[in-house]
Protein backbone atom coordinates (compact mmCIF):
# COMPACT_ATOMS: atom_id res chain seq x y z
CA UNK A 1 0.00 0.00 0.00
CA UNK A 2 1.57 3.27 -0.75
CA UNK A 3 1.82 6.02 1.90
CA UNK A 4 -0.22 8.66 0.53
CA UNK A 5 2.20 11.52 1.72
CA UNK A 6 4.23 10.08 -1.31
CA UNK A 7 2.12 10.89 -4.17
CA UNK A 8 3.28 13.81 -7.10
CA UNK A 9 -0.09 16.49 -7.41
CA UNK A 10 -0.56 14.43 -10.74
CA UNK A 11 -0.12 10.85 -9.16
CA UNK A 12 -3.35 12.01 -6.38
CA UNK A 13 -5.08 13.53 -9.01
CA UNK A 14 -5.67 10.35 -10.74
CA UNK A 15 -6.60 8.44 -7.62
CA UNK A 16 -9.10 11.01 -6.68
CA UNK A 17 -10.51 10.87 -10.04
CA UNK A 18 -10.81 7.24 -10.19
CA UNK A 19 -11.62 7.21 -6.95
CA UNK A 20 -8.72 4.78 -5.75
CA UNK A 21 -8.32 7.75 -2.78
CA UNK A 22 -10.29 10.58 -1.22
CA UNK A 23 -8.80 13.76 -0.46
CA UNK A 24 -9.82 12.70 3.41
CA UNK A 25 -7.28 10.07 2.87
CA UNK A 26 -4.65 11.59 1.34
CA UNK A 27 -4.49 14.62 3.56
CA UNK A 28 -4.83 12.23 6.71
CA UNK A 29 -1.58 10.72 5.23
CA UNK A 30 0.23 13.68 5.16
CA UNK A 31 -0.96 14.76 8.81
CA UNK A 32 0.40 11.47 9.75
CA UNK A 33 3.83 11.92 8.10
CA UNK A 34 4.02 15.11 9.58
CA UNK A 35 3.30 14.16 13.25
CA UNK A 36 6.23 11.33 12.47
CA UNK A 37 9.05 13.47 11.00
CA UNK A 38 8.18 17.47 11.33
CA UNK A 39 10.18 16.98 14.70
CA UNK A 40 13.22 16.38 13.11
CA UNK A 41 12.94 18.99 10.46
CA UNK A 42 10.86 22.46 11.36
CA UNK A 43 9.69 22.66 8.20
CA UNK A 44 6.84 24.28 9.45
CA UNK A 45 5.61 27.29 11.62
CA UNK A 46 1.84 26.84 11.54
CA UNK A 47 0.01 23.51 11.22
CA UNK A 48 -4.11 23.48 10.59
CA UNK A 49 -5.08 20.14 11.09
CA UNK A 50 -8.26 20.90 11.58
CA UNK A 51 -8.52 23.24 8.33
CA UNK A 52 -7.03 21.03 6.31
CA UNK A 53 -9.81 17.77 7.03
CA UNK A 54 -12.72 20.03 6.81
CA UNK A 55 -11.24 21.61 3.50
CA UNK A 56 -10.44 17.37 2.36
CA UNK A 57 -14.50 16.50 3.88
CA UNK A 58 -15.78 19.42 1.59
CA UNK A 59 -13.86 18.68 -1.32
CA UNK A 60 -15.35 14.60 -1.02
CA UNK A 61 -18.83 15.79 -0.62
CA UNK A 62 -18.26 17.64 -3.71
CA UNK A 63 -17.14 14.70 -5.69
CA UNK A 64 -19.24 12.25 -4.44
CA UNK A 65 -22.52 14.89 -5.72
CA UNK A 66 -21.03 15.30 -9.11
CA UNK A 67 -18.29 18.04 -9.12
CA UNK A 68 -15.80 18.45 -11.82
CA UNK A 69 -12.18 17.56 -10.49
CA UNK A 70 -9.89 20.04 -11.12
CA UNK A 71 -6.12 19.74 -10.91
CA UNK A 72 -5.36 20.76 -7.55
CA UNK A 73 -9.02 19.67 -6.03
CA UNK A 74 -7.97 17.87 -2.64
CA UNK A 75 -4.43 18.63 -3.15
CA UNK A 76 -2.67 19.23 0.28
CA UNK A 77 -0.68 21.95 -0.25
CA UNK A 78 1.83 24.06 2.51
CA UNK A 79 2.80 27.60 1.06
CA UNK A 80 5.52 29.56 2.36
CA UNK A 81 4.39 31.78 5.53
CA UNK A 82 4.92 34.70 3.22
CA UNK A 83 1.24 34.33 2.08
CA UNK A 84 -1.76 35.73 3.53
CA UNK A 85 -3.97 32.87 4.25
CA UNK A 86 -7.46 34.38 5.35
CA UNK A 87 -8.03 33.13 9.26
CA UNK A 88 -4.55 31.41 9.79
CA UNK A 89 -1.57 33.06 11.36
CA UNK A 90 0.67 34.33 8.88
CA UNK A 91 4.12 35.60 10.39
CA UNK A 92 6.70 35.81 7.85
CA UNK A 93 8.99 34.48 9.76
CA UNK A 94 9.26 37.58 11.99
CA UNK A 95 8.31 38.58 15.94
CA UNK A 96 6.93 41.80 14.26
CA UNK A 97 3.94 39.59 13.08
CA UNK A 98 3.99 36.69 15.38
CA UNK A 99 0.16 36.86 16.17
CA UNK A 100 -0.85 38.53 12.47
CA UNK A 101 -4.07 36.92 11.78
CA UNK A 102 -5.13 37.95 7.92
CA UNK A 103 -8.11 39.10 7.26
CA UNK A 104 -7.91 38.41 3.42
CA UNK A 105 -6.13 35.55 1.81
CA UNK A 106 -3.13 36.40 -1.00
CA UNK A 107 -4.57 35.96 -4.68
CA UNK A 108 -2.45 33.38 -5.17
CA UNK A 109 -3.76 31.19 -2.32
CA UNK A 110 -7.59 32.19 -3.46
CA UNK A 111 -6.63 30.96 -7.03
CA UNK A 112 -5.69 27.68 -4.75
CA UNK A 113 -8.42 27.41 -2.97
CA UNK A 114 -11.13 28.17 -5.81
CA UNK A 115 -9.95 25.22 -7.09
CA UNK A 116 -10.21 23.60 -3.72
CA UNK A 117 -6.78 22.62 -2.58
CA UNK A 118 -6.27 21.33 1.30
CA UNK A 119 -4.17 23.80 3.37
CA UNK A 120 -2.20 21.89 5.82
CA UNK A 121 -0.20 24.65 6.95
CA UNK A 122 2.15 27.49 6.53
CA UNK A 123 6.14 26.78 5.98
CA UNK A 124 9.32 28.09 7.74
CA UNK A 125 11.48 31.09 6.06
CA UNK A 126 14.02 33.64 6.52
CA UNK A 127 12.34 36.45 8.07
CA UNK A 128 10.75 38.69 5.72
CA UNK A 129 12.18 37.06 2.88
CA UNK A 130 15.61 37.75 3.48
CA UNK A 131 18.27 34.93 3.74
CA UNK A 132 19.77 31.72 2.23
CA UNK A 133 19.11 29.50 4.82
CA UNK A 134 16.32 29.87 6.68
CA UNK A 135 18.20 30.47 9.75
CA UNK A 136 17.15 34.23 10.44
CA UNK A 137 13.66 33.03 11.10
CA UNK A 138 12.24 34.52 14.23
CA UNK A 139 10.76 30.81 15.26
CA UNK A 140 13.13 27.86 14.41
CA UNK A 141 15.94 27.01 12.18
CA UNK A 142 14.53 24.62 9.57
CA UNK A 143 17.33 21.28 8.72
CA UNK A 144 17.86 19.98 5.18
CA UNK A 145 15.98 16.21 5.40
CA UNK A 146 19.64 15.23 3.44
CA UNK A 147 21.44 15.40 6.03
CA UNK A 148 20.02 17.23 9.12
CA UNK A 149 23.08 19.53 10.12
CA UNK A 150 23.09 21.10 6.98
CA UNK A 151 20.76 24.14 5.66
CA UNK A 152 17.58 23.29 3.56
CA UNK A 153 18.69 26.79 1.86
CA UNK A 154 16.69 29.88 1.73
CA UNK A 155 14.74 32.12 1.93
CA UNK A 156 12.10 29.34 1.21
CA UNK A 157 13.59 26.64 3.24
CA UNK A 158 10.75 25.39 4.79
CA UNK A 159 8.75 24.76 1.69
CA UNK A 160 11.49 22.64 0.16
CA UNK A 161 11.85 20.51 3.13
CA UNK A 162 8.73 19.78 3.55
CA UNK A 163 8.30 18.75 -0.36
CA UNK A 164 11.16 17.33 -0.07
CA UNK A 165 10.32 15.32 3.16
CA UNK A 166 6.53 14.50 1.92
CA UNK A 167 4.81 16.34 4.44
CA UNK A 168 2.88 18.37 1.49
CA UNK A 169 2.62 17.48 -1.98
CA UNK A 170 3.85 20.76 -3.08
CA UNK A 171 4.31 24.14 -2.30
CA UNK A 172 4.19 27.91 -3.27
CA UNK A 173 7.31 30.02 -2.38
CA UNK A 174 8.91 32.92 -3.48
CA UNK A 175 12.21 34.53 -5.30
CA UNK A 176 13.68 37.41 -4.99
CA UNK A 177 17.13 36.74 -5.46
CA UNK A 178 17.29 32.80 -5.96
CA UNK A 179 14.76 32.04 -3.12
CA UNK A 180 12.94 29.56 -4.75
CA UNK A 181 15.57 27.96 -6.86
CA UNK A 182 18.14 27.71 -4.17
CA UNK A 183 16.24 25.49 -1.45
CA UNK A 184 14.88 23.50 -4.38
CA UNK A 185 18.65 23.19 -5.47
CA UNK A 186 19.50 21.99 -2.06
CA UNK A 187 16.76 20.00 -0.96
CA UNK A 188 16.60 17.81 -4.20
CA UNK A 189 12.56 19.36 -5.73
CA UNK A 190 11.37 21.39 -8.43
CA UNK A 191 11.01 24.78 -7.97
CA UNK A 192 10.29 27.48 -10.80
CA UNK A 193 10.36 31.47 -10.83
CA UNK A 194 8.10 32.98 -13.34
CA UNK A 195 8.66 36.33 -15.26
CA UNK A 196 8.34 38.95 -13.52
CA UNK A 197 4.57 39.85 -13.20
CA UNK A 198 3.12 36.32 -14.83
CA UNK A 199 1.62 35.92 -10.61
CA UNK A 200 0.24 38.38 -8.84
CA UNK A 201 1.84 39.56 -5.88
CA UNK A 202 -0.91 40.67 -3.88
CA UNK A 203 -1.31 39.70 -0.17
CA UNK A 204 2.26 38.33 -0.70
CA UNK A 205 4.21 39.90 2.37
CA UNK A 206 6.61 42.32 -0.60
CA UNK A 207 10.00 42.70 0.42
CA UNK A 208 11.62 43.86 -3.23
CA UNK A 209 8.28 45.04 -5.28
CA UNK A 210 10.34 44.84 -8.65
CA UNK A 211 12.20 41.54 -8.00
CA UNK A 212 9.77 39.30 -5.97
CA UNK A 213 8.07 36.47 -7.71
CA UNK A 214 5.60 33.79 -6.31
CA UNK A 215 6.11 30.58 -8.04
CA UNK A 216 5.51 26.37 -7.34
CA UNK A 217 7.70 24.51 -5.39
CA UNK A 218 6.88 20.71 -6.30
CA UNK A 219 8.22 17.30 -6.33
CA UNK A 220 8.38 17.05 -10.25
CA UNK A 221 8.10 19.42 -13.46
CA UNK A 222 4.91 18.38 -14.33
CA UNK A 223 3.29 19.63 -10.83
CA UNK A 224 4.87 22.53 -11.41
CA UNK A 225 3.60 22.97 -14.43
CA UNK A 226 0.27 21.92 -13.17
CA UNK A 227 0.20 24.90 -10.42
CA UNK A 228 1.81 27.54 -12.63
CA UNK A 229 -1.14 27.05 -14.84
CA UNK A 230 -3.26 27.54 -11.61
CA UNK A 231 -1.45 30.40 -10.59
CA UNK A 232 -0.63 32.70 -13.49
CA UNK A 233 -2.43 35.20 -14.87
CA UNK A 234 -3.00 38.78 -14.61
CA UNK A 235 -5.07 40.70 -11.57
CA UNK A 236 -6.34 43.76 -11.07
CA UNK A 237 -5.06 44.17 -7.52
CA UNK A 238 -1.38 43.82 -8.68
CA UNK A 239 -1.13 46.33 -11.43
CA UNK A 240 2.17 44.90 -11.94
CA UNK A 241 1.04 41.99 -13.06
CA UNK A 242 1.10 41.64 -16.79
CA UNK A 243 -1.92 41.47 -19.52
CA UNK A 244 -1.02 38.28 -21.31
CA UNK A 245 -2.32 35.04 -21.85
CA UNK A 246 -1.27 32.47 -19.79
CA UNK A 247 -0.77 29.26 -21.99
CA UNK A 248 -1.33 25.39 -20.72
CA UNK A 249 1.82 24.81 -19.41
CA UNK A 250 1.62 21.10 -19.28
CA UNK A 251 1.46 21.11 -23.42
CA UNK A 252 4.80 20.84 -23.47
CA UNK A 253 5.67 18.10 -21.17
CA UNK A 254 7.11 15.19 -23.00
CA UNK A 255 8.05 17.38 -25.89
CA UNK A 256 11.07 16.46 -27.68
CA UNK A 257 13.95 18.81 -27.24
CA UNK A 258 15.62 18.04 -30.26
CA UNK A 259 17.46 20.97 -32.12
CA UNK A 260 16.86 23.40 -29.18
CA UNK A 261 19.67 25.77 -28.65
CA UNK A 262 21.11 25.66 -25.07
CA UNK A 263 23.82 28.28 -24.01
CA UNK A 264 26.23 27.63 -21.26
CA UNK A 265 27.37 30.47 -19.74
CA UNK A 266 31.23 30.52 -18.62
CA UNK A 267 30.46 33.38 -16.18
CA UNK A 268 28.60 30.75 -14.09
CA UNK A 269 31.74 28.79 -13.13
CA UNK A 270 32.69 30.90 -10.11
CA UNK A 271 35.90 30.79 -8.71
CA UNK A 272 35.20 28.76 -4.92
CA UNK A 273 32.58 26.78 -7.08
CA UNK A 274 32.77 23.10 -5.52
CA UNK A 275 34.52 20.44 -7.71
CA UNK A 276 31.13 18.16 -7.17
CA UNK A 277 28.89 20.56 -8.64
CA UNK A 278 30.90 21.46 -11.67
CA UNK A 279 31.18 17.89 -12.48
CA UNK A 280 27.35 16.73 -11.73
CA UNK A 281 26.38 20.23 -14.02
CA UNK A 282 28.61 19.18 -17.05
CA UNK A 283 27.12 15.65 -16.51
CA UNK A 284 23.57 17.08 -16.79
CA UNK A 285 25.03 18.99 -20.18
CA UNK A 286 26.29 16.38 -21.52
CA UNK A 287 22.47 14.54 -21.15
CA UNK A 288 20.77 17.56 -22.69
CA UNK A 289 23.11 17.25 -25.68
CA UNK A 290 22.40 13.52 -25.77
CA UNK A 291 18.76 14.53 -25.80
CA UNK A 292 19.29 16.25 -28.85
CA UNK A 293 19.82 19.96 -27.77
CA UNK A 294 22.42 22.12 -29.38
CA UNK A 295 24.73 23.11 -26.71
CA UNK A 296 26.93 26.44 -26.81
CA UNK A 297 28.87 28.81 -24.93
CA UNK A 298 27.61 32.18 -23.98
CA UNK A 299 29.20 34.95 -22.69
CA UNK A 300 27.15 36.93 -19.61
CA UNK A 301 30.29 39.10 -19.13
CA UNK A 302 28.09 41.74 -16.35
CA UNK A 303 27.37 38.41 -14.24
CA UNK A 304 30.29 39.57 -11.94
CA UNK A 305 28.47 42.84 -10.89
CA UNK A 306 25.00 41.30 -9.83
CA UNK A 307 25.48 40.60 -6.39
CA UNK A 308 26.54 44.37 -5.63
CA UNK A 309 23.52 45.39 -7.97
CA UNK A 310 21.39 43.50 -6.35
CA UNK A 311 22.33 44.24 -2.75
CA UNK A 312 21.90 47.93 -3.29
CA UNK A 313 18.39 47.43 -5.30
CA UNK A 314 16.90 44.64 -3.11
CA UNK A 315 17.57 46.34 0.54
CA UNK A 316 16.43 49.83 -1.23
CA UNK A 317 12.92 48.68 -1.84
CA UNK A 318 13.17 46.49 1.16
CA UNK A 319 13.27 49.74 3.15
CA UNK A 320 10.06 51.01 1.56
CA UNK A 321 7.77 48.04 1.80
CA UNK A 322 8.85 47.22 5.62
CA UNK A 323 7.95 50.91 6.88
CA UNK A 324 4.36 49.75 7.36
CA UNK A 325 5.91 47.63 10.82
CA UNK A 326 5.19 50.55 12.85
CA UNK A 327 3.19 49.14 15.87
CA UNK A 328 0.38 51.09 14.40
CA UNK A 329 -2.28 48.68 12.27
CA UNK A 330 -1.43 45.44 13.13
CA UNK A 331 1.49 42.79 14.65
CA UNK A 332 3.77 44.08 17.21
CA UNK A 333 3.51 47.65 19.55
CA UNK A 334 6.24 47.81 22.08
CA UNK A 335 5.59 50.10 24.67
CA UNK A 336 6.31 53.82 24.13
CA UNK A 337 5.54 57.32 25.36
CA UNK A 338 5.43 59.23 22.39
CA UNK A 339 4.59 58.36 18.84
CA UNK A 340 7.98 58.08 17.54
CA UNK A 341 9.57 55.97 20.40
CA UNK A 342 7.07 53.74 19.76
CA UNK A 343 8.16 52.97 15.71
CA UNK A 344 11.85 53.04 16.76
CA UNK A 345 11.29 50.65 20.20
CA UNK A 346 8.74 47.97 17.62
CA UNK A 347 11.54 48.14 14.97
CA UNK A 348 13.97 47.48 17.19
CA UNK A 349 12.35 44.71 19.13
CA UNK A 350 10.34 43.52 16.34
CA UNK A 351 12.98 42.60 13.95
CA UNK A 352 15.33 40.44 13.69
CA UNK A 353 19.38 41.14 12.76
CA UNK A 354 19.07 40.46 8.89
CA UNK A 355 16.11 42.50 8.26
CA UNK A 356 17.94 45.62 10.36
CA UNK A 357 20.96 45.05 8.15
CA UNK A 358 18.85 45.16 4.90
CA UNK A 359 16.67 48.35 6.04
CA UNK A 360 19.67 50.16 6.73
CA UNK A 361 21.64 49.43 3.38
CA UNK A 362 18.15 50.35 1.74
CA UNK A 363 18.20 53.54 3.74
CA UNK A 364 21.14 54.63 3.76
CA UNK A 365 21.36 54.41 -0.43
CA UNK A 366 18.50 56.05 -0.72
CA UNK A 367 19.94 58.91 1.62
CA UNK A 368 20.10 62.09 0.03
CA UNK A 369 23.75 62.72 -0.79
CA UNK A 370 24.30 58.25 -1.57
CA UNK A 371 20.74 58.26 -3.97
CA UNK A 372 22.77 59.37 -7.47
CA UNK A 373 26.32 57.49 -6.53
CA UNK A 374 24.39 53.92 -5.34
CA UNK A 375 20.76 53.62 -6.03
CA UNK A 376 20.65 55.26 -9.83
CA UNK A 377 23.58 53.81 -10.42
CA UNK A 378 22.52 50.45 -9.55
CA UNK A 379 19.35 50.88 -11.94
CA UNK A 380 21.75 51.25 -14.37
CA UNK A 381 24.07 48.34 -14.04
CA UNK A 382 20.47 46.10 -14.12
CA UNK A 383 20.03 47.54 -17.48
CA UNK A 384 23.61 46.30 -18.63
CA UNK A 385 23.00 43.14 -16.79
CA UNK A 386 19.42 42.07 -18.35
CA UNK A 387 20.85 43.59 -21.84
CA UNK A 388 23.38 40.40 -21.65
CA UNK A 389 20.88 38.09 -21.40
CA UNK A 390 18.26 39.43 -24.25
CA UNK A 391 21.77 39.53 -26.38
CA UNK A 392 21.95 35.88 -25.84
CA UNK A 393 18.62 35.03 -26.30
CA UNK A 394 19.01 36.04 -29.93
CA UNK A 395 21.22 33.24 -30.45
CA UNK A 396 19.78 30.09 -27.73
CA UNK A 397 16.42 29.03 -26.52
CA UNK A 398 17.23 28.39 -22.82
CA UNK A 399 20.34 29.34 -20.36
CA UNK A 400 21.47 26.77 -18.32
CA UNK A 401 23.57 26.21 -15.51
CA UNK A 402 24.27 25.61 -12.01
CA UNK A 403 22.10 27.07 -9.38
CA UNK A 404 24.66 27.91 -6.55
CA UNK A 405 28.33 27.45 -6.15
CA UNK A 406 28.62 24.49 -3.38
CA UNK A 407 25.83 22.50 -1.80
CA UNK A 408 24.10 23.13 1.29
CA UNK A 409 26.58 24.85 3.57
CA UNK A 410 26.04 23.63 7.58
CA UNK A 411 23.98 25.10 9.90
CA UNK A 412 25.78 27.92 11.65
CA UNK A 413 28.10 27.33 9.12
CA UNK A 414 27.54 31.50 7.24
CA UNK A 415 25.95 33.28 9.92
CA UNK A 416 28.43 35.46 11.28
CA UNK A 417 29.57 36.35 7.52
CA UNK A 418 26.74 38.56 6.20
CA UNK A 419 28.75 38.93 2.67
CA UNK A 420 29.46 35.44 2.04
CA UNK A 421 25.99 34.71 2.56
CA UNK A 422 25.20 37.62 -0.33
CA UNK A 423 27.73 35.68 -2.73
CA UNK A 424 26.23 32.87 -2.50
CA UNK A 425 23.32 34.15 -4.74
CA UNK A 426 25.38 35.34 -7.31
CA UNK A 427 23.64 32.37 -9.55
CA UNK A 428 20.24 32.92 -8.85
CA UNK A 429 20.45 36.95 -8.61
CA UNK A 430 20.39 38.14 -12.25
CA UNK A 431 17.27 36.10 -13.42
CA UNK A 432 15.80 38.38 -10.93
CA UNK A 433 17.45 41.40 -12.02
CA UNK A 434 16.62 40.63 -14.94
CA UNK A 435 12.59 39.61 -14.59
CA UNK A 436 13.48 36.24 -16.70
CA UNK A 437 11.43 33.33 -16.34
CA UNK A 438 14.18 30.58 -14.12
CA UNK A 439 14.25 27.20 -12.13
CA UNK A 440 15.79 24.61 -10.48
CA UNK A 441 15.40 20.65 -10.97
CA UNK A 442 17.55 17.87 -9.50
CA UNK A 443 20.52 16.88 -11.59
CA UNK A 444 22.56 14.54 -9.00
CA UNK A 445 24.51 14.76 -5.16
CA UNK A 446 27.68 15.79 -3.88
CA UNK A 447 30.22 13.49 -2.16
CA UNK A 448 28.46 14.69 0.96
CA UNK A 449 25.02 13.17 -0.03
CA UNK A 450 23.82 16.74 -0.24
CA UNK A 451 21.31 17.77 -3.58
CA UNK A 452 22.65 19.77 -7.06
CA UNK A 453 20.17 21.27 -8.87
CA UNK A 454 20.73 22.29 -12.72
CA UNK A 455 19.29 26.03 -13.12
CA UNK A 456 17.13 26.58 -16.40
CA UNK A 457 16.71 30.14 -17.20
CA UNK A 458 14.36 30.68 -20.58
CA UNK A 459 13.54 34.45 -22.46
CA UNK A 460 10.93 36.64 -20.85
CA UNK A 461 7.48 34.73 -20.75
CA UNK A 462 9.12 32.10 -22.43
CA UNK A 463 8.02 29.20 -19.34
CA UNK A 464 6.96 26.83 -21.75
CA UNK A 465 10.40 26.37 -23.40
CA UNK A 466 12.07 26.18 -20.19
CA UNK A 467 9.50 24.00 -18.87
CA UNK A 468 10.20 21.55 -21.98
CA UNK A 469 13.92 20.96 -21.85
CA UNK A 470 13.16 20.60 -17.78
CA UNK A 471 10.72 17.82 -18.52
CA UNK A 472 12.94 16.35 -20.92
CA UNK A 473 15.77 16.10 -18.71
CA UNK A 474 13.51 14.65 -15.86
CA UNK A 475 12.13 12.14 -17.77
CA UNK A 476 15.62 10.68 -19.03
CA UNK A 477 17.32 10.64 -15.38
CA UNK A 478 15.43 9.75 -12.16
CA UNK A 479 17.11 12.14 -10.07
CA UNK A 480 13.05 12.99 -9.02
CA UNK A 481 12.52 9.67 -7.74
CA UNK A 482 15.38 9.52 -4.88
CA UNK A 483 13.77 10.17 -1.27
CA UNK A 484 15.69 11.51 1.63
CA UNK A 485 17.07 8.32 3.84
CA UNK A 486 16.32 7.69 7.48
CA UNK A 487 13.19 10.25 8.31
CA UNK B 1 34.06 53.62 5.83
CA UNK B 2 30.45 53.94 7.55
CA UNK B 3 30.96 55.14 10.71
CA UNK B 4 28.49 54.94 14.40
CA UNK B 5 27.29 58.38 13.70
CA UNK B 6 26.47 57.26 10.27
CA UNK B 7 24.84 54.26 11.57
CA UNK B 8 22.97 56.15 14.14
CA UNK B 9 21.42 58.81 11.32
CA UNK B 10 19.93 56.01 9.30
CA UNK B 11 18.73 54.01 11.68
CA UNK B 12 16.98 57.26 12.30
CA UNK B 13 16.00 57.96 9.43
CA UNK B 14 14.86 54.16 9.14
CA UNK B 15 13.18 54.79 13.05
CA UNK B 16 15.27 52.19 14.08
CA UNK B 17 16.54 51.76 17.48
CA UNK B 18 19.65 49.77 17.65
CA UNK B 19 21.70 48.94 20.62
CA UNK B 20 25.51 50.21 21.13
CA UNK B 21 26.90 46.86 20.34
CA UNK B 22 24.51 46.62 16.92
CA UNK B 23 25.62 49.65 15.75
CA UNK B 24 29.52 48.65 16.58
CA UNK B 25 28.39 45.63 14.75
CA UNK B 26 26.68 46.90 11.71
CA UNK B 27 29.14 49.69 10.92
CA UNK B 28 32.04 47.38 10.79
CA UNK B 29 29.44 44.94 8.55
CA UNK B 30 27.97 47.87 6.52
CA UNK B 31 31.30 49.23 5.44
CA UNK B 32 32.24 46.30 3.86
CA UNK B 33 29.06 45.69 2.16
CA UNK B 34 29.51 49.07 1.02
CA UNK B 35 32.97 48.84 0.06
CA UNK B 36 31.32 45.33 -2.20
CA UNK B 37 28.87 47.34 -3.76
CA UNK B 38 30.82 49.87 -4.89
CA UNK B 39 32.25 47.40 -7.41
CA UNK B 40 29.70 48.44 -9.65
CA UNK B 41 31.88 51.48 -10.36
CA UNK B 42 34.03 49.70 -12.46
CA UNK B 43 31.27 49.55 -15.12
CA UNK B 44 30.77 52.02 -17.83
CA UNK B 45 27.75 53.57 -17.56
CA UNK B 46 27.48 56.20 -19.81
CA UNK B 47 24.25 56.80 -21.27
CA UNK B 48 22.75 54.15 -19.86
CA UNK B 49 19.22 54.47 -18.73
CA UNK B 50 17.95 53.21 -15.11
CA UNK B 51 15.50 50.14 -15.52
CA UNK B 52 13.28 50.19 -12.44
CA UNK B 53 10.81 47.65 -12.93
CA UNK B 54 12.77 44.43 -15.65
CA UNK B 55 9.85 44.61 -17.33
CA UNK B 56 7.75 47.59 -19.74
CA UNK B 57 5.35 48.57 -17.09
CA UNK B 58 3.09 51.19 -18.02
CA UNK B 59 0.52 53.19 -15.72
CA UNK B 60 -2.86 51.37 -15.19
CA UNK B 61 -6.32 52.95 -14.46
CA UNK B 62 -8.83 51.12 -12.93
CA UNK B 63 -11.49 48.84 -14.73
CA UNK B 64 -14.35 50.60 -14.50
CA UNK B 65 -13.31 52.48 -11.06
CA UNK B 66 -17.00 51.05 -9.75
CA UNK B 67 -17.08 51.13 -5.70
CA UNK B 68 -17.16 47.25 -4.33
CA UNK B 69 -17.27 46.55 -0.46
CA UNK B 70 -13.85 45.21 0.42
CA UNK B 71 -15.96 42.81 2.97
CA UNK B 72 -13.16 43.53 5.49
CA UNK B 73 -13.54 46.84 7.35
CA UNK B 74 -14.53 45.26 10.63
CA UNK B 75 -11.81 42.74 10.35
CA UNK B 76 -9.04 44.93 9.56
CA UNK B 77 -9.18 47.18 12.78
CA UNK B 78 -9.10 43.28 14.76
CA UNK B 79 -5.45 42.81 14.47
CA UNK B 80 -4.11 46.78 15.76
CA UNK B 81 -2.44 46.68 19.30
CA UNK B 82 -5.30 49.33 20.46
CA UNK B 83 -8.50 50.33 18.51
CA UNK B 84 -11.70 51.84 19.73
CA UNK B 85 -13.35 49.92 16.89
CA UNK B 86 -13.22 52.25 13.95
CA UNK B 87 -9.81 53.91 14.89
CA UNK B 88 -6.18 53.00 16.08
CA UNK B 89 -4.83 54.35 18.78
CA UNK B 90 -1.02 55.45 19.50
CA UNK B 91 0.85 57.51 21.86
CA UNK B 92 0.19 61.26 21.62
CA UNK B 93 1.87 62.58 18.79
CA UNK B 94 2.02 65.87 20.05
Amino acid sequence: MTDLSTLTIHQAHELIKTKKASSTEITKAVLARIEKVEGKIGAFITLCPEIALAQANAVDDAIAKGAAIKPLMGIPLAPKDIYLTEGIKTTCGSHILHDFIPPYNATVIQKCLNEQAVIVGKTNLDEFAMGSSTESSYFKKTKNPWRLDAIPGGSSGGSAAAVSADLCLASLGTDTGGSIRQPASHCSIVGIKPTYGRVSRYGTIAFASSLDQMGPMTKDVEDAAIMLNTICGRDGKDSTSLNVSVPDFTKVLHHSVKGLKVGLPKEFFVDGMSGAVCKTIEAAVKQLKDLGCEVREVSLPNTKYAVATYYIIAPAEASANLARYDGVRFGLREKANSLNEMYQNTKGKGFGAEVKRRILIGTYVLSSGYYDAYYIKAQKARTVIRQDYLETFKNVDVIVGPVTPTTAFKLGEKTDDPLQMYLSDILTIPANLAGLPAMSLPCGFGDDGLPIGLQIIGRPLDEATMIQVAHAYEQATDWHRKKPAGI
Amino acid sequence: MIDKEQIKKTANLARLELSPEEIEKLSVQLSEIMAYAESINQLDLSGVKPTAHAVEVENVFRDGDEPIVSGIIGKAIENAPEHDGIFFRVPKVL
